[in-house]
């Protein structure tokens, strides 16, 4: 089915200014989304996830973040170089936010009605009541009970789960075309975390929205997405659909995440975590910033950038030795050893 | 909400009784005989047994005790030794005077702390910011007896915008009391208007930072509407929790302030019962200035139950 990108990020850098100065978070970062599809969006914690998503709603702190992009097409607009006012016509419109802190992310002394219903009173010509009524249905869809009366309810009232499926309404409000899932899940519990994801996929079925889904975790992009990004240390590692990614790995960062997967490897005793960690932003390697934590780096790895080398239909890796990498990985589990 | 009100006012139940006691105490650690140093070194001992008598010292402690709160329990304050009249009949007179001026001061402290608090906060680490930041410091440096004179000297003397001091009933002549209260209640308001910039601006920063202002952005909310809806709900919790210490202070602080200014209000009352030692005035007035800041305070800590949520539940 050939489907037309609703989103599609080309170039996009992010820089902080901090006390030790300029840091690149996010570094040429391009991927489409199409319509009516889960994108994952996976990596280790620091590697930029929130960072890209923020940077695609302009929603970093003004005063120490520098967003540059040379396009963020969304829906026919190029955000990059939007003006505020068209972002916020945008933002809770046609592009919803969930985000990773379900405990902090509402207002603590604002009703949970109010919250929820501002976005339908900032975007649309609609009564209070009416847009109360809207509110109600919202909690119902999103399986709150007892929807009228939480809706007079405050957030310290409601627990995390409760809380996160609150944001998923706000975010849900406006029938966005695109939803940001940042982490939905991962502050709660495992159960309520299953629950939240199922949630998330009944209404993306029956809305057909298209979904970016940030998580940590390779077995949440099995079960629920379309198309997998993985970002290390702020760039792209490797992008593709799920099913080539899941077959022929192009990255061995990539390979290290599904092996720290259980559900993935099916036997818990191979299970292996990647040794060392991210690279701090202020002390970047050079060349393949996976390179240090590489069982497979040579010296030509770290002498430049590696490219986006394409493996496979819409499949590309930033390894340079990516094609070795998809051979091994055709070829049937006994044959290596 | 009700509940929670009631309960403050149970709570400052023995806070009165605690101030009523200790100054009952004040007549009694008064060194040496207090009616000798009321009565001067030239009194007879005549004089001084009539006037024993009537500071009813002559009974024993306990029997002081029982009078002491048999009387303040009908409202009777006792007499004023250098006025000649009921404690309770001048303190009703004075206060007034020293309330309003309070409530202007506040009115001014709130107003103008609010403002510069979140004006700099908005403009963070920007010219403004310091401006403000820097105006706070001064205020809160510079003594308000030291403001009183300065501003006497520069907007009476040699500008004559505003008289020197005195008081006009705000029923009586509305234009007039303003005139005359305005530089009372800016010398006493200086200092807290300092501290409630720096306060707002510090809190409206950390609230700035929170992630349920990300998420108000993320619905598309303008920024006045963050700032003021979504931002201003939650600094007012900390504002308000100082604002009945503000008040306290406003009203306490009245004393130097009304002395230089010529307003005939409790402070001026107050300071000259110390300087002449009419113990029934200044027992009296401690345990009245003592009532109003209870009262206050339980005001404002309704409000802020009435903001906070979190708080309000429990
Ligand atoms: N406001 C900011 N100011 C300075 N640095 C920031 C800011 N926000 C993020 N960063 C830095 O950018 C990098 C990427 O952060 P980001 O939050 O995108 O990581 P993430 O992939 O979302 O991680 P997690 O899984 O923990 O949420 C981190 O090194 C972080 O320290
Ligand atoms: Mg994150």
């Amino acid at each position: 089915m050939q489907r037309n990108p609703i989103l599609r990020v080309e170039g996009l850098r992010t820089t902080f200014t901090s006390d030790d100065g300029e840091v690149v978070a996010v570094d040429d970062v391009s991927f489409d989304v199409n319509e009516g599809e889960i994108v994952g969006l996976i990596g280790e914690s620091g590697s930029g996830k929130s960072v890209t998503a923020l940077a695609v709603m302009g929603l970093l702190p003004k005063t120490t973040s520098h967003v540059t992009a040379e396009r963020i097409m969304f829906d026919g607009r190029d955000l990059a170089h939007a003006s505020e006012r068209e972002l916020r016509r945008l933002r809770g419109g046609s592009i919803g936010m969930i985000f990773q802190e379900p405990m902090s992310s509402l207002n603590p002394v604002l009703k949970i009605g109010d919250q929820l219903i501002e976005p339908i009173r900032i975007h649309e010509r609609i009564s209070y009541r009416a847009a109360f009524d809207r509110g109600v249905e919202l909690l119902t869809k999103v399986g709150i009970p007892s929807p009228v009366q939480r809706m007079n309810d405050y957030p310290h009232q409601l627990s995390g789960g409760m809380r996160q499926r609150v944001m998923i309404a706000i975010a849900l409000s406006c029938s966005p075309k695109l939803l940001l899932a940042d982490e939905p899940t991962t502050a709660l519990d495992v159960t309520i975390q299953a629950q939240l994801l199922d949630l998330l996929l009944e209404i993306q079925a029956e809305t057909k929205m298209a979904i970016v889904l940030i998580t940590h975790s390779m077995g949440v992009i099995a079960e629920c997405a379309d198309k997998v990004v993985v970002m290390y240390s702020g760039r792209i590692a490797e992008q593709g659909p799920v099913t080539e990614i899941f077959d022929r790995p192009g990255h061995p960062y990539t390979k290290g995440l599904m092996q720290c997967t259980p559900e993935l490897t099916g036997n818990s005793r191979r299970l292996t975590t990647i040794p060392g960690t991210l690279p701090s932003l202020s002390a970047l390697p050079p060349g393949c910033r996976f390179a240090p934590r590489c069982d497979l780096a040579q010296p030509d790895c770290v002498a430049g950038r590696p490219p986006m080398i394409a493996i496979g239909k819409e499949h590309a890796s930033a390894c340079i030795r990516a094609d070795e990498l998809v051979v091994s990985a055709a070829q049937p589990e006994g044959a290596e050893v | 909400m009700l509940a929670y009100t009631l309960r403050r006012i149970a709570q400052a139940v023995p806070i009165l009784l605690l101030v009523s006691l200790i100054s009952f105490g004040i007549m009694q650690l008064v060194p040496g005989d207090p009616a000798a140093v009321l009565a001067g070194p030239n009194a007879t001992p005549d004089e001084l047994i009539k006037l024993r008598q009537t500071l009813g010292l002559d009974k024993s402690l306990l029997s002081q005790i029982m009078i002491f709160y048999g009387n303040l329990f009908q409202g009777d304050l006792g007499y004023s030794i250098i006025l000649g009249e009921p404690v309770l009949k001048v303190v009703l007179e004075r206060s007034p005077i020293s309330i309003s001026l309070a409530l202007y001061s506040l009115a001014l402290t709130v107003i103008l702390g609010l403002s510069i608090g979140v004006i700099a906060a908005m403009k963070h680490n920007r010219w403004i910011d310091q401006a403000a930041m820097t105006f706070a410091l001064i205020g809160v440096s510079v003594p308000n007896f030291w403001l009183g004179l300065v501003m006497i000297v520069l907007f009476s003397v040699h500008l004559g915008w505003l008289p020197t001091g005195g008081y006009v009933p705000f029923f009586e002549d509305p234009v007039g009391w303003f005139l005359a209260a305005t530089m009372p209640a800016l010398s006493l308001a200086m200092m807290q208007i300092g501290l409630l910039a720096r306060l707002t601006r510090s809190t409206m920063l950390e609230v700035l930072g929170q992630d349920y202002i990300r998420t108000a952005r993320a619905k598309g909310a303008s920024e006045p509407r963050v700032i003021i809806k979504h931002a201003m709900s939650n600094v007012l919790i900390p504002v308000v929790t100082v604002l009945g210490m503000i008040l306290s202070v406003l009203l306490s602080g009245s004393v130097i302030v009304e002395t230089i200014f010529a307003v005939p209000g409790i402070g001026a009352l107050l300071g000259n019962a110390i300087l002449g030692r009419d113990y029934p005035m200044i027992q009296g007035g401690l345990i009245f200035v003592a009532a109003v800041l209870l009262i206050l305070n339980i005001v404002v800590d309704v409000l802020y139950a009435w903001l906070d949520p979190r708080v309000r539940v429990q």
